[in-house]
């Protein structure tokens, strides 16, 4: 056996055999069952316990006390032993049995409501009901591992109650009091006063009071003296405050503590001479709640009556009891007092409410701070507040600013309550405004055209003043709404929204200083008579019939300046540089207006749509500076698909004009070249990653406008395509074409195109030319194409071509025999050689000379007929 | 209708020894284990199993295996020549592009296909890779071409033909074997002897004339991408000569020649106006004769204007009696540098005018005078 450790059988007795006789299973905490510590770790010592306890069974089995539990025990153990000896099973277990044991302490905590510690008492009932799910020590370890005290109250001692106690606090009460310690510090009188001081006082008394209030302070001067007289002054306020503190702690802990803490009751407590606070306390709150010898369910009922403040109930429980242990017998005894002060009250209070309903509501409200009393509520339910003793309704525009004074309440908190009162029209009838502490609200929907009415009454715990304080009757006239102009060529548009209750409008329009009404319907108006560029005032008031009489109200005043439309800009050009972030921009100016460059991510508005000149597209195009070639602006670099639009502006109105659209969505070719090759042209370019396909675009003259020029000619091709057999296309003579190239691709089934980058060539003007056999070693040059020709010389060279007009030699030289001639021919003659190749050459830069048959270029002698 | 006439006997592409058919190789199938051999051709091995289809060169010191088309069609060797860095074999690399592509949509669907897997492998690896994958010069492919010296790029040629009388497409069909040679044997004269057997072999003739390597052109055009060496094309032109005498030609030399001035686009600026040399051929069909003379004319008159232009002219003029003039631009634009081609591509001009010439020369395409 392990030093340290010795199983004690007399614990074991109590702790297990006398349990499980109970019915106690040994599971629920098998520490207790091995006499284990909760926090054993030694696997020796569970090995000693063990081995121990399953001995001491075996022999308590064969004889003794305990021999039947015994017996039971011997056929669990075998069973219960791997839980203590396997270190995991054990933590495990040791965590079941700490929550039962927190459960258990967590009940008891919940039964204290609030108390700072467990009588002595308690605790020992408290074992006692739970001794079949745990012994004393595990009552009192799980008591303090919650940290619940275990301890008695401080003695109090409680004096007393004086004769004629409740009679001396009634008239406390119309003193004004609540208590006497309240009356002898009033007083200038303590504790410790004398016979003398209360001698002075009366003297002073009978100088200073009278009526019904000397009356009453004299009887009360006199129960002081008898007091005084008796020395149990000190002995009455003592016995006063404790009863005043044990009513707050039956309310609660929380009440109680509330109290304590309240300067004045501290000191009263240190006057007479009650314990510190801890103590105080604690012995107040075992002093509220009585111990039972045994719990009886009218202490619950009780207990609802005190969580519901009802002082009637609580006494009417207690009553009911015919066997109260002393302590509630005194509960039951301070709760008569109090009821009877109660019935008293009310007495007074309804006297007074013939005569001041103020001071009545007065009491009764202080009546339910204390306890919840039907008759109290009945009775200031009685207690109409009065109403405030004016109310002025003003109107300020379409609203009306309601004040009224403040009501002359004395007692509880008031709400005034404001109804708009309306006698005739379609919202006749009334209506509630806003319940309000305030002393003003503003009525922001009030009907138009009609007399309207407030009426302010008071309410006080939901009991109205009798009559509402009411204010003249105030006439609103709304403003018609949402006034607009629409300013066309020549005319202008009016319309509004007309409030209810109107029954129309006056229309009028100012214009260089003089009104003139116009016609108007009840919430449109045209103007045909308004002239371009002329700036009009438009004045439309609401009008109302107010008891037979026309009233209109202010008027909505807006600015119009009729115009003709703005021309759009229809050719706007959008040339983009390289860095593809800047932009040439050119355009034909309209005749009117001013021209603005706005940008947009989505589709602009057609072009020719007529907007408000303050009516938003897209954003504003960055203006970098002008030069010859036009005005450089920035446009967005974000790989977005977005339109250049440009915007005329003149005066009110704004002609949206033909976008140019942008795709960034792709990238541009680079290193486009265009080589001519005769009659055609070579397109070549570097294509973007991960392009295949291209549109190209031709236009002749002019630059392409964008991937969709509408004057452009397409041709579709494909990467494969142009990388087998390139991209070419025909040229025509005479003209500069432009050419241009973007890729393009499907993006979500809607073609897109990059930007498109282009470039031109021009093509000669073609004239042609033949050279026929005229004779034996003569030619005939004939030249044929588009006025004007060029004058034409032909050269000749033995052997080999001549290339330029320096090789060979001048065999003819032909003029053009007129400006719009078209065609031309001569006769020349042959120069020596067997092998004589010819060739004709413009004599001016610009045409480019063509044969029409490469073969009549060369003359071989062989054939001299030829 | 495809002719496969029995070819009498044909030439070796490899190593150009003269064969009957019946002297080809064959060998034993994979039946024969171990004891597989090579036999003159027969129905049957030695073993008696039918053996491998394939025919082979039995040549001593070759045995290279000889492709079907090659053995059953009439073929026609054409040799490329010319100096180091001219241009020989981005000429051959492209135009064997456009023959399988281009030309051969503009010849009622011509069929231009290589044949073999060597040949198809060699112009993989040295042409196509480089050129269109790459977008790469073939500067830096001598080390590679050297593996493959004198190796042959055969392809098959079939080009459809309407009978004039009866209207019948038939179809024409030919053997072109290509060989790109070094430029610096032709100028070293213990080198020759390798090109002799090769160019004696050839039915036609394409010399290669690199005008940055003339002395008056590379002065004109200024800057730019200019070939490592310059050597003397007449020299160049002497060496063939004399290569081909060596092999038993006579004074005039009937082998075709196709000069061809390569690398016009270098020479753009430069050009005379109007000039045929800077429009596309219009061989649709046929090789159109009349504008085959005007580039040959301007060809030859601007080589004459060039610097020791009159010497080459004549040369030529007197020694082959077939030839002409050509000018082309393989590329279409100079490369962007010595290792990079223009990043917008490939775009040749009149790179098959030789070769078109040459198969009319051959027989297998017509010729056509037509007029602009």
């Amino acid at each position: 056996m392990t030093v340290g450790w010795k199983l004690d059988t007399g614990r074991f007795a109590e702790e297990v055999f006398r349990p499980v006789a109970e019915g106690w299973d040994v599971c629920e905490n098998l520490f207790r069952f091995f006499q284990l510590p909760l926090d054993v770790v030694d696997d020796a010592v569970v090995d000693a316990a063990v081995r121990a306890v399953d001995a001491h069974l075996k022999r308590s089995s064969l004889s003794g006390a305990h021999l039947d539990a015994a017996a039971t025990l011997r056929t669990v153990i075998a069973a219960v032993e791997p839980r203590v000896r396997e270190t995991a099973r054990r933590a495990e277990h040791r965590a079941e049995v700490v929550a039962r044991r927190d459960r258990f302490a967590a009940e008891v905590r919940a039964e204290m409501r609030g108390m700072p510690a467990l009588r002595v008492v308690e605790l020992d009932a408290l074992v006692v009901r739970n001794r079949r799910r745990f012994t004393r020590r595990e009552v009192e370890e799980a008591l303090a591992a919650a940290g619940i005290e275990v301890r008695d109250p401080v003695a109090l001692d409680v004096p007393a109650q004086p004769a004629r106690w409740q009679d001396l606090r009634q008239k406390l009460r119309r003193l004004d009091l609540n208590d006497l310690a309240a009356y002898l510090a009033s007083r200038g009188l303590t504790a410790d006063a004398s016979p003398t001081d209360v001698a002075r006082q009366r003297a002073e008394l009978d100088r200073t009071a009278r009526g019904e209030l000397l009356r009453t302070e004299q009887s009360v001067l006199a129960a002081v003296e008898r007091l005084v007289a008796r020395g149990s002054l000190a002995a009455a306020l003592r016995r006063e405050l404790i009863d005043e503190l044990t009513g707050a702690a039956e309310q609660s802990a929380t009440a109680l503590a509330a109290e304590l803490a309240r300067p004045r009751i501290a000191e009263r407590a240190r006057a007479c001479g009650l314990p510190e606070r801890a103590e105080l306390e604690y012995a107040l709150l075992c002093r509220a709640r009585p111990l039972d010898a045994a719990r009886s369910a009218w202490r619950a009922d009780y207990d609802l009556a005190v969580a519901a403040r009802d002082l009637r109930a609580q006494v009417g429980v207690l009553q009911s009891q015919p066997d109260l242990v002393p302590e509630w017998a005194e509960v039951l005894g301070r709760k008569r007092e109090e009821l009877a002060e109660l019935e008293a009250e009310l007495e007074r209070a309804a006297a007074e409410e013939r005569v001041d309903a103020e001071a009545a509501a007065e009491r009764y409200l202080a009546i339910l701070r204390a306890t919840q009393e039907p008759a109290a509520e009945a009775g200031l339910a009685r207690c109409h507040p009065p109403a405030p003793p004016e109310a002025s309704a003003r109107v300020e525009g379409d609203r009306v600013d309601v004040r009224w004074a403040v009501a002359p309440v004395r007692a509880g908190a008031v709400t005034y309550r404001v109804v708009r009162r309306v006698d005739h029209g379609v919202r006749a009838g009334r209506e509630l405004i806003e319940e309000t502490d305030a002393t003003g609200v503003v009525d922001a929907d009030p009907p138009g055209g009609v007399g309207v009415r407030y009426e302010v009454t008071t309410v006080r715990e939901g009991t109205a003043s009798v009559r509402p304080a009411a204010t003249a009757a105030v006439v609103v006239l709304p403003a018609v709404t949402d006034l607009a102009a629409d300013a066309g060529d020549g005319e202008v548009r009016l319309r509004w929204g007309l409030p209810a209750g109107a029954v129309g409008v006056r229309l009028r329009r100012e214009h260089g200083g003089t009104w003139v009404e116009l016609a108007a319907a009840s919430t449109t108006a045209h103007d045909a008579s308004a002239r371009s560029g002329e700036h009009y005032l438009y004045a439309v008031e609401a009008a109302y019939d107010v008891e037979g009489d026309r009233e209109h109200a202010a008027a909505a005043v807006v600015a119009a300046q009729p115009q003709a439309p703005p021309d759009p800009v229809v050719d706007l050009a959008v040339v983009e540089e390289p860095d593809e972030s800047t932009a040439v921009v050119t355009w034909t100016a309209p005749a009117g207006g001013a021209v603005l460059l706005r940008t947009t991510h989505s589709p602009p508005p057609p072009a020719g749509t007529l907007l408000r000149a303050d009516a938003p597209v897209g954003e504003p195009v960055a203006l970098l500076g002008k030069d010859a070639a036009g005005l450089r602006v920035e446009l967005p670099a974000d790989g977005r698909r977005s339109w250049v639009v440009p915007v005329t502006v003149a005066g009110d109105l704004a002609a949206v004009g033909r976008a140019v659209e942008r795709d960034r969505r792709l990238s541009a070719v680079t290193g486009l070249r265009a080589v001519r090759q005769g009659p055609r042209v070579r397109l070549t370019w570097e294509w973007p990653h991960r392009s295949g396909e291209a549109r190209v675009l031709s236009r002749a003259e002019q630059r392409l406008s964008g991937p969709t020029d509408p004057l452009a000619s397409v041709t579709r091709i494909s990467r494969a395509v142009y990388e087998r057999s390139g991209c070419h296309l025909p040229t025509e003579p005479g003209l500069r074409v432009w050419v241009g190239v973007c890729v393009t691709a499907y993006d979500d089934g809607e073609e897109v195109h990059g930007p498109v980058v282009q470039t031109s060539v021009a093509a000669p003007v073609v004239v042609r030319y033949r050279i026929l056999p005229a004779g034996r070693g003569r030619r005939r040059l004939e030249v044929s194409g588009p006025a004007p020709l060029p004058p034409v010389q032909v050269r000749a060279r033995v052997a080999l071509p001549p290339l330029t007009p320096e090789d060979g030699t001048v065999v003819l030289t032909l003029a053009p025999p007129a400006a719009d001639a078209t065609s031309m021919s001569a006769v020349f003659g042959l120069i020596r050689g067997r092998q004589v190749h010819l060739r004709a050459f413009p004599a001016r830069p610009g045409p480019e000379l063509l044969p029409e048959d490469p073969g009549q270029l060369r003359v071989d002698r062989r054939w001299w007929s030829r | 209708m495809t002719r496969r006439a029995r070819r009498p006997q044909l030439r070796c592409p490899h190593c150009w020894t003269t064969l009957r058919p019946a002297e080809l190789h064959q060998r034993c199938s994979d039946e024969c284990g171990e004891e597989s051999t090579t036999f003159v051709t027969a129905p049957q091995c030695p073993h008696g199993r039918t053996p491998v289809s394939a025919q082979y060169c039995s040549a001593p010191g070759c045995g290279r295996r000889l492709e079907r088309d090659y053995t059953t069609n009439p073929a026609h060797v054409i040799a490329v020549v010319g100096s180091s860095e001219s241009g020989k074999s981005t000429f051959v690399g492209v135009l064997v592009n456009e023959l399988r592509n281009r030309v051969g949509e503009a010849f009622d669907g011509a069929s231009v296909e290589l044949v073999g897997d060597a040949s198809r492998t060699r112009y993989r690896e040295v042409f196509g890779d480089f050129l269109y994958r790459r977008g790469r010069t073939l500067r830096r492919t001598d080390s590679i071409r050297a593996l493959h010296a004198l190796e042959p790029l055969v392809f098959m040629l079939r080009f459809p033909r309407r009978g004039r009388l009866s209207g019948r497409e038939r179809l024409r069909t030919g053997v072109a074997v290509f060989y790109d040679t070094a430029g610096e044997d032709i100028l070293d004269a213990d080198r020759r002897g390798r090109l002799e057997r090769y160019l004696a072999a050839a039915d036609g003739i394409v010399f290669v004339l690199d005008p940055l390597q003339v002395p008056s052109v590379r002065e004109a055009v200024g800057t730019g991408v200019v070939p490592a060496v310059a050597q003397d094309q007449v020299e160049m032109v002497q060496g063939v000569v004399e290569v081909l005498r060596g092999s038993g030609a006579g004074e005039r030399i009937t082998t075709p020649l196709a000069l061809v001035v390569a690398k016009t686009d270098v020479l753009i600026d430069h050009l005379p106006p109007a000039t045929a040399v800077t429009r596309p051929g219009p061989h649709r069909g046929a090789y159109d004769e009349g504008d085959g003379e005007q580039v040959h004319d301007e060809v030859r008159a601007m080589v004459h204007s060039w610097t020791d232009g009159p010497r080459l002219v004549d040369l030529v003029r007197t020694t082959f009696e077939q030839h002409r003039f050509f000018a082309v631009s393989a590329l279409g634009v100079p490369p962007r540098n010595a290792e990079e081609l223009a990043p917008d591509g490939i775009h040749p001009l009149r790179v098959e005018d030789p070769m078109l010439w040459l198969l009319t020369r051959f027989g297998i395409i017509p010729g056509r005078r037509g007029r602009r």
